[in-house]
């Protein structure tokens, strides 16, 4: 069976100094959100995700178990794991992110003693000016 | 047991003739036919009755058996295969019997030409009429006792041949209480045969040679001999498959040595060789390995011993002339086939270390003149030292009163010549011996590696023909005229193939089994 | 947190446990009071300095040698002779018989060792890329570090020991070799112990490290929890080593 994606960018960097689970499990959860890879869609199997990235199986595991854990994936006996299709469940894991994506925008604006609207604010102006 | 079949295989695959081309085994073995035939027309011992030619025949396998299991082993030891194969999931004593049963084979091979040689030699001795030929039934009979006894000596021979990896393991005493008695093992068939020759006084004298007696002897050695194999192969599994808990094979163990040592001798070298010629540097490096075994106490112990066993033979030996011809004859015998063997051998022990030896940017001549450098003055220092010790032992004779002034002077000069002699021969083989790289250029001329690499071992059978002869008329003076048409005649042929061996030198990397086979897929 | 096979095999004896390892030859000490386990099913990178001590201490979880002092269990059994047939070691700087086409030496292979398996070992072949006709001494190092590293695979042994697969091994060979060692280890059943120097190569395979410097272990760590303080393998070797 062809995939039509793929479940993680080809240039895609882990970095060894981190828990490499939890890196493939943000990266993985974005491009489900994004529809990148479409629901429904069949997962490679722990081996061939482990084999095609040259980390250990286990790691390859535990990612599909954080997955399966937030209901973004579902395991099939015998037929394998596949995105889900329910569309709540990945609207909650979006929210998730874009939470996490406002946290981090507005501590950026933070550390420029701001507030997070002045600096939408001057975004708009900027993309005006340079228009 | 389908393990210990496909093991054998495997092992026996190692030295298989038939795997470098149909005809090898077939062109090998007429070549060792008419070779041994040649040497059995020539030489006076094979042809003095019936039965010498089967004797030779058993004293020569017996040799080889004992000689190519252990070089085997030796071998094993230092190959790059050896952790693979110790770490097959089958006892060691499966292991152990798997390739005791490849060298059986092996041996057996060898047996058919020999015994074909010697039957051959038996008709040629009877057309000559140098023998009145046996009935059919009694020379049947004899063949039948002789192959007999080979085919049921033989498994004892690999065993003992098997059993070098003891001593490489033994403890220092044993390794020194077993050395000698081990070596001996060797020789046996020669001891046996001079005994022989001697009291060849008629043809048919010897009662123990009749086929009845070999008969019995076979019997007896399947009764004793095997049970006593049986156990040793046991003791072999349990004790001489074992590999060193260090880093490498003992090769690297004995290069790597103690580091405090080193730095020590280098630091002394260094001082040495600011301007040095380049063949004197690396003459030093191949020296170094050798004063690394040395430094073994049993080769320590064995130094201080020899000497005195030496004169002590000397010094008995001296006062009568069987006495002083027979210590002219033998006394330089191993160090020269000691010289030989090691030179033969070098290439294979050293493969690893070969292709770095060849980079240096000296010239060919000079490494290869280094190597040989390095075999004749370690056999010419135990050359010296035995004939030093053997005048002690001789003078020490004449100070006790044992030997006259006259005995004396009869002793040392066939030792002199002796010992010019074996000189002698020691430098024309060592030299003969590097035309071996310029045989590998081609696959027809690799077959006269083996008249070469005999040479050693039969060194000796020609000198003592020649040379030292055994029926020598009382008070008989050596014949220095010969020593010096030899010199004239084989010293410059000799010398001949330094240069022709050097300009080859760097074939000694390629292996001669996968060119073959890359010839054969092309 | 979701209950984590690693930590679950307790009641299981360990593939590997070492207790109180000495070594000396020659007056110098190779192997000072070395002791560890290794869990079953685990992946463990045995690093150090050349001169570490590494290739005597996998010698002798092998069986091929024997420590002075000491013990080793594999399995809950002594190590020794007895105990190769449950593991599959690829020796270093240790070369198939040579005389051998790669042919002939699989067929060897199949009578040789009891728990060889066929299949596997020409999926292997074409994963690995080796090819039949060759002669063992003719190849090239990766080639015959591949070859090696597919006969150790072919078996169904339950440890797999591994001294330097890499050395002198191309960096396609390099590549290859990670991931046919991935694909075995993802059934689980299999447990691996590595020793080698390409750290970068291996360090997202490992999922425990045993450090050893000098003789001594220096260090045994849980790769995820260096990671979880934000230490790779790399910067941990170093930190102990340099």
């Amino acid at each position: 069976m062809d995939q039509p994606y793929e479940l993680l960018p080809e240039q895609f960097q882990i970095n060894p100094s981190l828990p490499i689970y939890e890196q493939f499990v943000e990266a993985i959860q974005r491009r489900i959100i994004s529809g990148l890879i479409p629901p429904g869609s069949r997962l490679p199997s722990v081996r061939d995700l482990a084999a095609g990235r040259g980390v250990n199986p286990t790691t390859a595991a535990r990612t599909y178990q954080e997955l399966e854990r937030m209901g973004l994936i579902v395991t099939y006996r015998g037929q394998g794991t596949f995105v889900t299709r329910e569309d709540a469940v990945i609207g909650e894991a979006r929210k998730v992110i874009m939470r996490k994506a406002i946290k981090e925008f507005k501590a950026a604006a933070d550390t420029l003693g701001i507030t997070a609207e002045q600096l939408l604010e001057f975004d708009k102006e900027d993309s005006n000016d340079i228009l | 047991m389908t393990g210990l079949k496909t093991l054998v295989q495997l092992e026996y695959s190692r030295y298989s003739l038939s795997r470098q081309g149909k005809y090898r085994p077939i062109v090998l073995a007429l070549s060792l036919i008419v070779l041994l035939l040649a040497a059995g027309v020539f030489l006076p011992g094979p042809r003095a009755s019936e039965r010498s030619p089967f004797i030779y025949a058993v004293f020569l396998l017996w040799t080889a058996a004992i000689a190519i299991s252990s070089l085997h082993m030796l071998m094993f030891m230092n190959q790059s295969h050896r952790d693979w194969m110790l770490s097959f999931p089958h006892s060691r004593l499966k292991l152990l019997y798997a390739k005791g049963i490849s060298l059986l084979r092996h041996n057996l091979n060898l047996t058919f030409p020999v015994l074909a040689a010697s039957v051959s030699l038996y008709f040629i001795s009877v057309q000559a009429g140098w023998y009145q030929p046996l009935p059919a039934g009694g020379l049947l009979y004899m063949i039948a006792a002789y192959t007999l006894f080979i085919i049921v000596s033989l498994p004892v021979a690999v065993t003992l041949g098997l059993a070098v990896s003891l001593l490489l393991r033994a403890g220092k005493t044993a390794l020194l209480l077993m050395m000698i008695p081990y070596t001996l093992l060797w020789i046996l068939p020669a001891m046996i045969g001079s005994i022989l020759s001697i009291s060849y006084s008629g043809t048919q004298s010897l009662k123990f040679t009749a086929p009845g007696y070999v008969l019995c002897a076979a019997l007896a050695l399947c009764l004793i001999g095997w049970p006593l194999c049986y156990q040793l192969m046991r003791l072999i599994a349990a004790k001489g498959l074992s590999v060193p808990s260090g880093t490498g094979r003992s090769s690297a163990a004995l290069t790597s040595g103690r580091p405090g040592f080193a730095s020590k001798r280098s630091n002394r070298s260094s001082s040495l060789t600011g301007r040095t010629a380049p063949f004197i540097i690396l003459y030093r490096l191949c020296i170094r390995r050798v004063h690394r075994i040395e430094r073994h106490p049993a080769i320590v112990i064995l130094k201080l011993a020899l000497p005195f066993i030496i004169a002590a033979a000397a010094y008995f030996g001296s006062s009568y002339e069987a006495g002083s011809l027979a210590i002219a004859r033998s006394l330089f015998m191993l160090p020269v086939l000691f010289g030989s063997v090691w030179m033969i051998s070098r290439s294979s022990i050293e493969r690893k270390h070969q292709s770095w030896w060849l980079s240096f940017p000296q010239s060919r001549l000079v490494l290869l003149l280094s190597g040989v450098a390095m075999v004749w003055v370690t056999a010419m220092r135990i050359i010296t030292v035995l004939a030093v010790s053997a005048i002690a032992g001789s003078i020490t004779g004449l100070i006790t009163g044992r030997t006259t002034t006259q005995e004396l002077s009869y002793a040392l000069t066939w030792l002199l010549f002796s010992f010019l002699l074996f000189t002698l021969s020691l430098t024309v083989i060592l030299c003969l011996l590097q035309a071996e790289y310029y045989l590998l250029k081609s696959p027809a001329l690799t077959i006269l590696m083996l008249p070469l690499a005999l040479l050693g071992p039969l060194h000796s059978i020609l000198i003592n023909k020649f040379m030292i002869p055994d029926s020598l008329p009382g008070g008989a003076l050596p014949d220095w005229s010969l020593l010096g048409w030899i010199s004239v005649i084989a010293l410059p042929l000799a010398l001949c193939c330094l240069p022709a061996g050097a300009k080859y030198y760097h074939l000694s990397l390629m292996q001669p089994k996968s060119k073959a086979s890359q010839t054969k897929q092309a | 947190m979701t209950s984590y096979k690693l930590n679950t095999e307790a009641a299981e004896p360990a593939a590997v446990e070492c207790r109180g390892l000495n070594l000396k030859i020659k007056k110098k000490i190779i192997l000072d009071d070395i002791s560890f386990d290794i869990p079953q099913g685990s992946l463990t990178g045995l690093l150090g300095p050349n001169g570490a001590g590494k290739s005597s201490l996998l010698r002798i979880i092998s069986g091929l040698a024997s420590p002075d002092a000491g013990a080793v269990q594999i399995f809950g059994k002594p190590a020794g002779v007895k105990q190769l047939g449950s593991l599959s070691l690829l020796p270093d700087r240790s070369s198939l018989p040579g005389w051998l086409s790669v042919k002939e030496w699989l067929e060897f292979a199949c009578g040789i060792y009891p728990d060889w398996d066929q299949a596997k070992a020409q999926e292997l072949q074409q994963q690995l890329s080796v090819s039949g006709e060759s002669l063992i001494s003719a190849m090239s190092r990766g080639e015959e570090a591949r070859l090696q590293l597919l006969t150790c695979l072919s078996r169904k042994a339950p440890l797999i020991i591994l001294d330097e697969p890499f050395t002198g091994v191309d960096l396609i060979s390099r590549e290859r070799i990670a991931s046919a060692v991935v694909g075995e280890l993802a059934d689980g059943a299999r447990t691996f112990l590595i020793a080698t120097h390409d750290i970068r190569e291996m360090e997202l395979l490992f999922d425990r490290l045993i450090l050893i410097g000098d003789g001594r272990v220096r260090g045994i760590e849980d790769v995820e929890q260096l990671r979880r303080s934000g230490k790779s393998v790399e910067s941990r070797y170093r930190e102990v080593f340099a």
